[in-house]
């Protein structure tokens, strides 16, 4: 149990070193991902400010650029993950070693984390910076476990995605594209979710980034009033969430590899 | 237990959309031993890398048994995967924004290696395969040789009882292949409990490494011997190029009747030297001492003398009844 243990860690530290230090080595790749979420907080800033709205909505929309780069970290650099492995012909070895997928997934989802967040951080930064926007800080330690309920559901649900992208191929690529920019909406990333409607907000609750990002506005954006649920509601959604997804990622892993090695899908790329 | 690699009775099918199920292998059975180099011969298509990935726990057998190990692969895979490691030819794997170290190290960690003892093993290795100057290059600058040398190193850190190598000097240059068989064939030798299991298109490389090859194509196994068993299979003649000063057609004659039947002598010329060369092909070794007497019967004194060996690739030729590159230009698998 502790060889398992043992394993299980270093096996996620290994995955997470080549996010978090490797990444680094591609600076142009930082940066421009950096000013990119910066220029899209900017575009709705202003948009907000021509339209004359409060100042929370400049909060909300840092918050939303904060938040974002999280989600795309996980419908790009997790849920299609497995797939890149097959394609680079690392999966192959992953397999053959006797670390579990579910390891290696954990360890690029921690990796790919603190990695998206040094990113979100200097998003923040500029964002508070030069638009002047205000956060109190009255409810720092809740909007903290806030947001670490919501990295664990949302990877969760990434973690889930991979298993699924692996097992369907070439059409994981696009069924990630067609994903983004609903969930992008949906998640109400640069605008209050409550606007959404009773219906969309059903489905828009699944995406752990939905629920987090309010209740992260409602913890440290004042005067933001237009929430969808109660922080303390939203916590415990995004709590059962992540369970949830956690299981289903654990048995879909499972399965899906024993399906891919009955059906040769691991060892035949472009399949 | 001596038996590294149980193989039984093993098939696979793939099925594939709108096509007839393509049946990769059709009753393959051989067992492999610790302690030895087992060859897997056979042109693209012929079903070795199935047999590899089924071994290595990539890929379910349809029928037929498996152990690595002791373990079956498909009830006990998670008992095999430590004790294994796959190295192919040609392979990118890794990343290339790291350097060869880190990626090392990296690939230590998928198999629970402490950190410490995974470093140990890895600057001795790198040192074995002259690239611990290379250490903190990135990947990515490597070129193919080196990165096969560094898979390699990759393979063995994790110190495995049976390493699977697919192709390893695919692409590779002549210097580096060199570098690569020589560190396999000391590895195995270094501890009884470590076997290989090598595919390889070159029969060269099959003929230097391997204790036994099997010749597999269209997914039976066509041969399973040493590879002196084959050649010595494939014709029980003595075989000599006997460069002469000088040599008629009428001492030629006198010559063969003096050998007898069943010993074919033919006269054609060096090409080296111009001289008379005489092919013999001798029913016995010992019937060389009385061709050589013979010729000094005639009269004739020896310039130079060689045995001719037939080669692994002449064995192929006659199991699967075409020359290896014949086979791989007609697979319809590229």
């Amino acid at each position: 149990m502790k060889k398992q243990l043992l394993l299980f860690l270093r096996t996620l530290n290994a995955r997470a070193y080549v996010r978090i230090f490797g990444q680094m080595r591609e600076a142009t790749w930082v940066v421009a991902s950096v000013l990119g979420g910066f220029f899209t907080i900017a575009t709705y800033v202003y948009l907000y400010r021509t339209l004359g709205t409060g100042s929370e909505f400049s909060g909300l929309v840092v918050l939303g650029g904060f938040m974002t780069p999280f989600f795309l970290n996980v419908l790009w650099g997790v849920a299609t993950q497995l797939y890149w492995e097959k394609e680079m012909g690392n999966l192959e070895l992953m397999l053959v070693s006797p670390a579990p997928l579910s390891a290696f997934l954990v360890g690029l989802s921690v990796g790919g984390a603190m990695h998206t967040m040094l990113r979100s951080l200097a998003v923040l930064f500029f964002g508070v910076v030069i638009f002047k926007v205000e956060f109190t800080v009255l409810h720092l330690l809740p909007a903290l476990l806030v947001f670490l309920v919501t990295l664990f559901s949302m990877y969760g649900l990434g973690i889930v995605f991979s298993s699924l992208f692996l097992y369907h191929g070439r059409d994981a690529w696009r069924t990630a594209d067609l994903v983004m920019e609903p969930t992008n909406v949906l998640s109400g990333s640069y605008f209050p979710a409550r606007f959404l409607g009773v219906g969309l907000l059903g489905i828009a609750a699944l995406i752990p980034t939905t629920l987090g990002l309010d209740a992260l506005r409602q913890l440290l954006v004042p005067s933001f009033t237009l929430r969808v649920l109660d922080w303390r509601w939203e916590l415990l959604i995004l709590i059962v969430l992540g369970v949830l997804f956690a299981f289903i990622a654990s048995w879909a892993l499972r399965s899906v590899e024993y399906k891919a090695r009955r059906d040769a899908r691991l060892t035949l790329r472009w399949q | 237990m001596d038996t590294a690699i149980q193989v039984e009775n093993l098939t696979r099918v793939f099925n594939q959309r709108g096509k007839a199920p393509f049946h990769a292998l059709r009753g393959v059975s051989f067992d492999v031993s610790y302690g030895e180099i087992f060859g897997l011969l056979g042109p693209n298509g012929a079903g070795k890398t199935t047999t590899i990935k089924i071994m290595s726990t990539l890929l379910l057998p349809t029928s037929g048994h498996v152990t690595v190990a002791g373990f079956d692969i498909e009830k006990g895979y998670t008992h095999i995967r430590p004790l294994i490691s796959l190295i192919s030819g040609g392979e990118t794997s890794g990343y290339g924004i790291l350097t060869v170290e880190e990626q090392l190290w990296m690939f230590s960690q998928f198999y629970g290696m402490e950190t410490r003892v995974a470093r140990a093993r890895i600057e001795e290795y790198l040192k074995v395969v002259g690239m611990w100057d290379s250490r903190r290059q990135q990947m990515n600058r490597l070129s193919t040789g080196m990165r096969q040398k560094v898979n390699l190193v990759r393979g063995l850190v994790t110190d495995p009882k049976v390493l699977f190598l697919d192709e390893p000097t695919l692409g590779v240059d002549v210097e580096a292949s060199v570098i690569i068989r020589r560190i396999v064939r000391d590895w195995v030798q270094e501890k009884p409990e470590r076997s290989i299991i090598l595919t390889t298109h070159y029969m060269a490389e099959a003929d230097e490494l391997c204790s036994r090859v099997a010749i597999i194509n269209h997914g039976l196994i066509l041969a399973n011997a040493a590879p002196s068993q084959l050649k010595q299979d494939l014709d029980s003649r003595a075989h000599y190029e006997i460069t002469v000063d000088r040599l008629d057609g009428k001492q030629l004659d006198r010559i063969a009747a003096f050998m007898g039947e069943g010993n074919d002598l033919a006269l054609g010329v060096d090409k080296g030297t111009n001289c008379p060369m005489l092919v013999a092909h001798l029913m016995h070794e010992s019937d060389i001492a009385r061709l050589i007497t013979a010729l000094a019967g005639q009269g004739v004194t020896l310039e130079y003398m060689r045995k001719l060996e037939p080669t692994l690739e002449d064995a192929f030729l006659k199991v699967v009844g075409r020359r290896f590159e014949d086979e791989e230009a007609a697979s319809p698998v590229s």
